[in-house]
């Protein structure tokens, strides 16, 4: 195993101070809201988890498509390990919005199309591992893996598009919003620049995560063939 | 009746923190966890290999 290049070890630890700053502008730099409280606070990390899971989901359909051009493993391990990445953002996106919906909508959870959609996605992707592990041949699961991460990417446009061609209670951060929509708030300079900049540290993160991961994988075939090596000796 | 300040949502918020780090926790410790798994089979077939060389 190659050792942690030294890009990788610096931007784990200035995605992790970054991280830290970001956390603290949310608490201390973003002004509370006047009507939601201190709730409205789990905004920017809960949009920010959101784009995280779309964006490794868009990069594993996108590794997909590399893969079936050029059909090696190692954009297999890119779309796997961006899955992996994505279902954890956005089962945090996922969970922090019925945390915040408790107190806003009164309730944890409700049929609107954004969160009917959302967890349709996560549930999507969660079909993904678990029919990856049921085939044995590895370039068979790499090509289903492929395919799949292909037309189950067809869930994220989905996902961002509903609560702007459906009728939803769920407000738009971006665009227009639903005259129904409860929660909606206008943001002040501090607020979006904390905003912006919990995309930026999410979207390094999933980075500096997602390099990890795939050098994990390589690690992880590496003593497969070393096992099969030895077992055939 | 006109609303007196914001509303008192802080337990909301701490739970809703602690379900974005916790996730993000879950993932950093399994992914930590198999790359260890995996350098100890690592090293365990190095073992072997050289056992089976002598």
């Amino acid at each position: 195993m190659q050792p942690i290049p030294r890009t990788l070890r610096v931007l784990t630890w200035v995605s992790a101070a970054l991280f830290a700053v970001a956390l603290l502008m949310t608490l201390f730099y973003a002004p509370r809201e006047a009507v939601m409280g201190d709730v409205q606070r789990v905004f920017y990390f809960h949009v920010a988890s959101g784009w995280v899971g779309a964006l490794a989901f868009l990069v594993a359909a996108v590794a997909g498509v590399i893969y079936l051009l050029r059909g090696s493993r190692r954009w297999d391990a890119v779309g796997l390990a961006s899955v992996e990445i994505g279902l954890a953002f956005t089962l945090a996106n996922l969970i922090s919005g019925s945390v915040w919906a408790r107190p806003i909508w009164n309730t944890w959870w409700t049929w609107d199309p954004r969160l009917v959609t959302a967890s349709v996605m996560e549930l999507v992707y969660i079909a993904y591992l678990l029919l990856r592990q049921g085939i044995e041949d590895p370039d068979r699961r790499a090509r289903f893996g492929a395919v799949y991460a292909i037309i189950g990417f067809l869930s994220v446009p989905l996902t961002f598009l509903s609560i702007r061609i459906f009728r939803t209670i769920h407000p738009v951060v971006v665009g227009n919003n639903d005259p129904t929509a409860q929660g909606t708030f206008d943001m002040s300079p501090p607020m979006l620049q904390t905003f912006l900049f919990s995309l930026f540290v999410f979207t390094l993160l999933y980075i500096v995560l997602l390099w990890h991961r795939v050098r994990m994988q390589a690690l992880a075939e590496a003593v497969e063939q070393r096992k099969m090596k030895l077992l055939s000796a | 009746m006109a609303l007196e300040g914001p509303a008192q949502t802080f337990n909301y918020m701490l739970l809703g923190y602690g379900v974005i780090l916790g996730c993000i926790a879950v993932l950093l410790i399994s992914m930590l966890a198999r790359y260890r798994s995996l350098q100890r089979d690592l090293h365990m077939l190095d073992e072997l290999e050289t056992q089976s060389k002598r």
